[in-house]
């Protein structure tokens, strides 16, 4: 049983296109969409192509903050000059993901819609305190932070008939700096053991002002790591206060035995790879 | 009752084609099965082996991850495209062999058009650049070596095109 | 797939098991039970729908009481459903075993035996396991009120 294919031409239609069906699913790059359908996994009745929405496309800078489309393929946000000169550690984390041409389909829309906890842009975006742009049925808009865009494995706060619009960054302080690492030690497949995002905003004493860090592959959504992020901020970084800080990460993620490491593993690893995020972050 | 197939239109290698299709018909099967052109491989079907690269609008894809529905009014090149009307092979096939770039030749389609891809980009790409983009092309026989040879030759004389 | 769930219950061994025994309201305390229609003393026919995203399995089929000893306060539960939409299905034998536990409340064992039959197994183990605990503690959590 294949589905209806529809491609609507502006947002309104894409939204009620999705929202009258419950069995309706949004296709944009088409990696993700492809893998479920050929797994068997989803049987959509209704599937709504978002190629010909202009409006989510691009990415623009304004004022050092960064706006990325819905659209925007892991490979232009990779090369984009403007993602480039503002965010480094995001065209980095970017370039990290599979292959070209998984990089030239993939959306970031989609990326996040799809809301694999493994994936690797989530974790870099909770990083940079980015927010996610919704539209809804007849012109509602909405934002949501992304580290409250997802409820669980594969779940969003998305409703029916919502799609996502874009993604805005905010701009970058002159001492901030951001650093993304995947652990990566089996090349099965492209999904991290575990992967660590840090931003931190440094004094001019060196003392940390503020520091955000985010685990992917650490629990059922991307995992927002407060109790180290508290054990830092306002210190001056030492390589001891680094380390007994990113220890706490250990009891802060949740993840599950898998091929990819066991829950043991996976704790050790976020622990050493936040301690060296840190560590690299204060240098 | 919903409409479950469509009716298409592509450009492949400079060829116009219609096609009445499912909906759910990925670009792999079509150019296989529907257009004979069997010089695109069916490899891992998830998108990470590369035997299946073609171009889709310039752009280097993975044909097994793309329903072709969303791909109407496209222009597609292939392996089958490279070589030139009269048969003369393009500047990167003739680089594979020189360079003894293949043995078995199922990853060759995928390699080539990679290849061919990058250095339309990139013309001086550079060996991290090269070694980036074709990563992602997987290859049991050869170790590579050869596959970077005739790419690197390509770009430090700038002779792709 | 082989799991086990243990959890305290507010309530007399006895009426923890008297419950159990009463396959409907067993039933009504695993969310996404839908449609139990009595099919003989020991026999229910019913759908159950669970979904991890976009991905929703959508039972329907049977389930039976096949032992139930009063004195050891353990029951056998086996359960058959297909899935027709993605096509494949889920086997399950479940034994429900209640203790007296701490301050007059009951120990619950739930043991259960789950074969996934076709696509939905391409989830994986983990995810699988975790979506059964979190079943589980939402059934515990039901179950408690009920009892309360």
């Amino acid at each position: 049983m294949t589905f209806e294919y529809v491609e609507p031409e502006d947002l309104d239609e894409a939204s009620a296109a999705l929202g009258a069906d419950e069995d309706a699913v949004a296709l944009a790059g088409g990696t993700a969409f492809t893998l479920l359908l050929r797994q068997g996994l989803i049987r959509p009745g209704r599937v709504v192509g978002l190629r010909r929405l202009a409006e989510l496309r691009g990415i623009s800078a304004h004022k050092g903050g960064l706006r990325i489309g819905a659209l925007a393929t892991h490979r232009e946000i990779e090369m984009s000059p403007h993602v480039r000169a503002l965010q480094p550690a995001l065209a980095a984390a970017f370039a990290a993901i599979a292959t070209i041409r998984i990089r030239n389909q993939a959306t970031i829309g989609g990326n996040l819609a799809h809301a694999d906890p493994s994936q690797d842009p989530p974790p870099i975006l909770v990083a940079l305190g980015a927010t996610i742009e919704i539209a809804g049925p007849a012109g509602a808009r909405r934002s949501v932070p992304v580290e409250s865009f997802f409820i669980d494995y594969l779940s969003t706060v998305l409703s029916p008939g919502e799609l996502i619009l874009g993604v805005t960054v905010p701009p970058a302080a002159p001492k901030d700096r951001a650093v993304y690492h995947k652990f990566l030690p089996r090349s099965a497949d492209d999904y991290a053991t575990v992967s660590v995002a840090a931003s931190v905003r440094l004094e001019a004493d060196g003392r940390i002002a503020g520091c955000r860090i985010a685990l992917g592959g650490a629990g059922p959504t991307p995992v927002r790591a407060r109790r180290v992020e508290a054990a830092v901020i306002g210190r001056v970084p030492t390589a001891e206060l680094i380390r007994d800080a990113a220890d706490l990460v250990r009891d802060e993620i949740d993840p599950i035995d898998d091929a990819r490491g066991s829950v043991r593993y996976k704790r050790e690893m976020a622990a050493v790879w936040v301690r060296r995020a840190l560590t690299e972050l204060v240098a | 009752m919903a409409l479950t197939t469509r009716v298409i239109r592509l450009t492949v290698n400079g060829h116009a084609y219609e096609r009445t299709i499912r909906n759910d018909r990925l670009l792999v099967d079509l150019l296989r099965d529907d257009l004979d052109l069997v010089g695109t491989k069916v490899g891992c079907e998830i998108g990470v082996c590369g035997l299946c690269a073609v171009l889709v609008n310039g752009v280097v894809l993975s044909a097994c991850l793309l329903p072709a529905v969303a791909l109407d009014g496209s222009t597609i090149e292939t392996v089958e495209g490279l070589a030139g009307p009269d048969g003369q092979l393009s500047p990167v096939q003739r680089a594979f062999i020189r360079h003894g770039a293949l043995q078995c030749g199922i990853c060759t389609p995928g390699q080539v058009v990679t290849a061919t891809a990058l250095l339309r980009e990139r013309p001086d790409a550079t060996a991290d650049e090269i070694r980036d983009w074709m990563m992602g092309s997987l290859c049991r026989c050869t170790g590579y070596e050869g596959i970077f040879d005739a790419i690197a030759s390509l770009a430090a004389d700038g002779q792709a095109r | 797939m082989k799991l086990q769930h243990r959890f305290a219950v507010p309530a007399s061994r006895d009426r923890v098991w008297a419950t159990f025994k009463d396959l409907p309201v067993v039933a009504a305390c695993v969310p996404g039970v839908d449609e139990l229609v009595r099919l003989d003393a020991d026999r229910y026919s019913g759908r159950f729908g669970a979904g991890v995203g976009p991905i929703h399995l959508s039972l329907e089929g049977e389930v039976g009481l096949e032992i139930l000893d009063d004195a050891a306060g353990r029951a056998l539960l086996r359960a058959n459903g297909t899935d027709r939409r993605l096509g494949g299905g889920v086997r399950a034998l479940v034994t429900l075993s209640v203790d007296p536990g701490e301050a007059g409340g009951t120990d619950v064992v739930i043991d259960s035996d789950v074969q996934v039959l076709g696509r939905i197994g391409e989830l994986g183990q983990p995810i699988m396991k975790r979506k059964a605990d979190e079943i589980m503690r939402a059934f515990a959590s039901r179950l408690a009120e009920r009892l309360a």
